[in-house]
């Protein structure tokens, strides 16, 4: 039998069959849906964990850039604070005019030994504008006990076991010695304003934070800082941000170091740490999800083997046949992958607002982790998702469609 | 009770019987249904697996490398451990070990000598913390430090050479075959210092040791700090098969007899615990969504499954069989299909989680200075626990029953006349 | 014996022998020379007046000065002079004790633990080596190695071995100006005889009937990051000191 090249409107054939039987068409979809909304909202919640992680990383240590003197990444270490910043307010004013800069805070880190408990006990000093660092190092969340120590009073806020292990409380004194900018001996006396719980085991055992002013006199650093760091509008776009401030600055401010958060070697080692583990887990639920997809559609299609049979006996193509199984089986999966993708996003963007609490789950030996993680929604995990979904089924429903195509009608309309 | 109610209540073998005959008539059915458990279980049981693996694995690490299963100590030592005192050591450390290598479930005892040192290259001088250990001797009985040598080769008793933490060794700018100068002082306070070659860089995972210890042979450290015999603290590893409890309990015990102290690495190491037990609210999250696709998949295909039965379904009515009848046999259904869905989904998942238990998963060196709270390294493992998968296996049955409830219930509905009369 | 009863014995060793060593006798044992050194750096009390200079290995200079009050070798207080900023540091040395003031702190602080490792003010001087000022003579067993010439100068070489276990220093090589009695060059050295501190004195004047190094250069060697050089301008011995120098009142500031 001879037929013209038809052009059977496969896909309004397919919606029509796929609407006759609701029943078996809304289990199908419903099942692909599941698998969907699934991993729409697990991708949005690995995102916010790693964005919450790398967010962390960015608001307490590398900033999106980070503006040094020259030669004091090579020292890091040691943490030199001979190799500082001065004229910071000047320099801060210069990189804040450019306009995809959204901040910029001056920060003081060294080495002291305090005074207590019959010993000098090394620790660690971060001098801080206390003010403006409320939406960045979050000083304010880390205080356990009493409060953050007054922008311009000698006081200081001391992690909980490092106070622990010195003896004092809030109310206390503490004397801090350290090596000033001038390579020679400061020291500065101050009381424990609060107590701090960064979640962090070794800041909790060594921290000190100070107004940055004190720490400056500490140091010997008047107008100083050991580093200034920058918060980018788009952090995306750190690697040029970091270029423009080099440009802008040139040598007038000195020898600078300005590196973006990306050239900060272990964040980028991080993420992709990050990212391969959760590889594997999301690997594993795509092939969970991908099986139920799977196993509904071989259902699907083997279930209307007859009414498949029944089309060959009246003539349909095998190879039309089969393209009408998999686009109905496409058309059936992509109903079901919108919808699975609109649920995911909906929980997804419900608990981004929300937050999903771990409070318990606040400690790692590195970074303080923020205890309520955001799952970030993002468009495109639920476009890729859904078109995942869809290919999915349309992909399963081929093998079985092609075997029940090759049976003869006759056997197919009597099994 | 009437002939009739009689007739329609199924015994539990009778059951049993017609549920596997009605599975073995549609193979195709209940072959793709049980494939779906199994594979379901099968992914369920390797994540889990996997995410038990990477905990242990830290656990393991801390244990094989820093702190064996427990520590005993001089009276006095552990309260100033940060201080690392050395007055404050063991003096006879041989006949000791001899006394606690008997304590039942104590498999192996080694001395270490843990003291605060300088390291210098020559233009910087770094402190960090030297530890002596029995190359040669129990130090491998107990720990596994060998595992973790990234570069270069274990001690050798005999020669004079250190392993250096690898973050200590990238601040100091040094590697293989460079020299070291070790500074220390003595027990009694006098300056001692020894000149070591690198021969090894360590890479534990864990940052403590990394980036600030160095290890050199026993015999060494306890010449150059003028303490011969002595050592700061005995590590001791239990017996694979030992009770972690009981064990400790006895060799507190027998610790107490000698006048020392001992302390389980749970409570030396309190502090990581808390960040594994909070790491694994983040792990419940994966779990939900994983048996929550499951669980629909599962359910969606047995349901399907029943509507195509609704005329044996009718006719099984005809013959007698009740509403309840059709249920229970439904969930006996499901029951066999978790049954042997989650057993070749066992089965199979035992064979790779073990392989990979003993072989790893190589996610290449994407670690360096910064550590994500895990002590692990460039490979994991899987735990093979046969607990696990024993209880994913009961679980798979569980949920195919449960999954079965649903279209048990809407079975059971069923007008008997209208059933047959489906196509 | 306790450290006071060493302490007087020394000084009244080192005022004996202060009288009574002629210049250019030349002492015969190893142990005799030793004593001579002893004598000569040893002083009952004095007043310096001082530059420490520290260079860096970037090529950074720093100049310090300082005035300090010194009772034999157990008692010392110094106060730095210059510059502005370092003005005011004040360290209180009492037996093995060591304290240290800051205006700005406005109290003591005990020096101790961590901090002995750090070098005084950013120096070679650690403060550990500092608070521990051994006698020579009583500490250490001498023995001649050889006759040398340094800087034109004719000097004995002499080994130095530690009587007791808790010296820092258990080995010291001594470069000793054969006429003048005056160490010339030291190296300090572990017991297995790695070499950890050097110290070049010169600038040798006389000081009464003593000769005395005015200058004093220090190196740590296993780290090179400082050298450190202190030159005194001026040097009064036998003052009396009054007797509230040495306590922490004075080294707060009660004067």
């Amino acid at each position: 039998m001879s037929r013209a090249r038809s052009r059977i409107p496969l896909v309004r054939l397919a919606a029509r069959n796929a609407l006759r039987h609701t029943r078996r068409s809304a289990l199908t979809a419903v099942a692909i849906a599941v698998a969907v909304t699934a991993l729409v909202f697990f991708q949005s919640y690995i995102r916010g964990v790693v964005d919450d992680l790398l967010d962390t990383y960015a608001r307490t240590e590398s900033g999106h850039v980070r503006i040094r003197r020259e030669g004091y990444a090579a020292r890091e270490h040691f943490l030199p604070a001979h190799l500082n910043l001065r004229d910071v307010t000047e320099l801060v004013s210069e990189v804040a005019r450019d306009p995809e800069v959204r901040d910029v805070v001056p920060r003081i880190r060294a080495f002291v030994l305090v005074d207590g408990a019959a010993s000098n006990r090394p620790g660690l000093v971060l001098g801080v504008d206390l003010a403006r660092e409320a939406d960045y190092l979050r000083p304010e969340g880390m205080v356990a006990a009493g409060r953050l120590p007054a922008p311009d009073r000698a006081e200081a806020l001391v992690g909980e076991r490092f106070a622990e292990k010195l003896a004092v409380g809030v109310g206390d004194s503490l004397t801090l010695l350290s090596q000033t900018a001038y390579r020679s001996l400061g020291g500065l006396r101050v009381e424990v304003a609060g107590i701090a719980r960064t979640g962090v085991s070794y800041l909790d055992a060594s921290l000190v934070v100070l107004p940055l002013g004190q720490a400056q006199v500490l140091l010997d650093l008047e107008g100083g800082a050991t580093e200034l760091v920058v918060f980018a509008r788009e952090p995306e776009g750190a690697d040029s941000l970091a270029a423009a401030i080099g440009a802008r600055l040139g040598d007038r401010m000195g020898p600078l170091e300005i590196r973006s958060w990306r050239e900060q070697g272990p964040l980028v080692r991080l993420t992709d740490l990050i990212g391969v583990m959760i590889g594997i887990v999301m690997l594993l639920l795509f092939g969970m999800a991908s099986l139920v997809i799977v196993n509904t559609m071989l259902m699907t299609v083997l279930e209307r083997k007859r009414e498949y049979a029944t089309q060959a006996a009246l003539g349909m193509r095998r190879g039309d046949l089969v393209r009408q199984v998999v686009v109905e089986a496409a058309v059936i999966g992509l109903a079901g992958a919108l919808a699975g993708a609109v649920a995911g996003s909906a929980v997804a963007l419900w608990l981004e607002r929300v937050g999903l609490d771990f409070t318990s789950a606040s400690r790692t030996l590195e970074l303080p982790f923020e205890s309520i993680v955001h799952p970030d929604w993002k468009l495109r995990y639920a476009v890729g998702m859904a078109l995942a979904g869809a290919a999915v089924a349309g992909i399963a429903a081929v093998v079985p469609a092609w075997r029940v195509a090759r049976q003869p009608p006759a056997e197919a309309l009597r099994g | 009770m009437s002939a009739e109610a009689r007739a329609g209540r199924l015994g539990f073998f009778t059951l049993g019987r017609l549920a596997w005959r009605n599975l073995r008539r549609n193979r195709r059915r209940t072959w793709i249904t049980a494939v779906t458990v199994a594979v379901a279980v099968l992914l369920m049981q390797f994540a889990m697996a996997l995410m038990m693996g990477v905990e242990r694995q830290s656990f393991d690490n801390l244990i094989n490398y820093q702190t064996g299963h427990a520590k005993v100590f001089a009276n006095g030592y552990y309260a100033a451990r940060e201080d690392l005192p050395l007055d404050r050591g063991i003096a006879a450390a041989e006949t000791l070990q001899v006394r606690l290598r008997a304590v039942p479930g104590v498999q192996a005892t080694a001395a270490r000598l843990t003291f605060q040192a300088q390291l210098s290259n020559g233009s910087d001088q770094l402190p960090c913390v030297g530890i002596g250990i029995d190359v040669g001797g129990s130090d491998t009985d107990v720990f596994r430090i060998p595992q973790a040598v990234t570069d270069g080769a274990y001690l050798e008793p005999d020669r004079l050479g250190m392993l250096i933490g690898g973050g200590l060794a990238e601040v100091l700018g040094v590697g293989l075959g460079d020299w070291l100068t070790v500074l220390a002082k003595t027990l009694n306070g006098a300056f001692e210092a020894v000149d070591l070659e690198v021969v090894g860089v360590l890479g534990t995972g864990n940052p403590a040791i990394d980036r600030g210890t160095f290890l050199v042979p026993l015999a060494l450290a306890q010449t150059m700090l003028a303490m011969p015999g002595a050592a700061t603290e005995i590590a001791v590893r239990f017996r694979p098969a030992a009770r972690e409890g009981a064990t400790l309990g006895r060799l507190r015990a027998a610790a107490a007899e000698s006048g020392l102290d001992a302390r389980g690495w749970r409570e030396i190491e309190f502090d990581f615990l808390a960040l594994v037990s909070a790491k694994r609210t983040g792990r419940t999250v994966a779990l939900v969504v994983f048996l929550t696709v499951a669980l629909v998949g599962v359910t969606n295909t047995i349901l399907m499954a029943a509507f195509e039965r609704t005329r044996e379904i009718g006719m099984l009515m005809a013959l007698g069989l009740r509403g309840s009848g059709v249920r229970r046999l439904f969930l006996a259904e499901g029951a066999l299909l978790g049954l042997l869905g989650g057993a070749v989904g066992t089965l199979v998942g035992a064979v790779l989680i073990a392989w990979l238990a003993v072989s790893g998963l190589d996610i290449a060196s994407v670690y360096g200075d910064l550590d994500i709270g895990y002590p692990v390294q460039d490979r994991i493992y899987t735990a093979f626990d046969a607990g696990a998968l024993l209880f994913g296996w009961l679980l798979a049955v569980a949920l195919a029953a449960l999954a079965s409830l649903y279209p048990a219930a809407r079975a059971s509905r069923l007008d008997p006349v209208e059933a047959l009369r489906h196509v | 014996m306790t450290n006071a009863a060493r302490r007087l014995r020394r000084s009244a060793a080192a005022a004996g022998l202060a009288l009574l060593t002629p210049i250019g006798v030349v002492a015969q044992t190893p142990a005799e020379i030793l004593r001579s050194v002893d004598a000569n750096m040893t002083i009952s009390t004095a007043w310096v007046r001082a530059e420490m200079v520290i260079r860096y290995r970037g090529g950074d200079v720093r100049t310090l000065r300082y005035e300090s009050w010194a009772r034999g070798t157990d008692e010392a207080f110094i106060e730095f002079t210059a510059p502005a900023r370092d003005a005011g540091s004040r360290f209180l040395r009492r037996d093995e004790a060591m304290w240290i003031f800051l205006p700005r702190v406005g109290k003591s602080v005990r020096i101790q633990g961590h901090m002995l490792r750090q070098g005084m003010m950013g120096s070679d001087i650690s403060y550990g080596d500092a608070s521990e000022r051994p006698s020579m003579v009583d500490d250490y067993d001498a023995t001649l190695v050889r006759r040398d010439t340094l800087d034109g100068r004719p000097v004995w070489v002499l080994l130095l071995v530690a009587r007791h276990a808790d010296l820092s220093y258990p080995r010291r090589r001594l470069w000793v100006d054969a006429e003048r009695n005056v160490p010339l060059r030291e190296e300090r050295f572990t017991a297995s005889g790695r070499l950890l501190k050097t110290a070049v004195l010169g600038d040798v004047r006389r000081v009464g009937n003593r000769w005395y190094p005015f200058r004093m250069e220090l190196d740590n060697a296993l780290d090179t990051e400082t050298t450190t050089t202190l030159n005194i301008l001026e040097l009064r011995l036998g003052v009396s000191v009054p007797p509230e120098v040495f306590t922490l009142r004075y080294l707060e500031g009660g004067r």
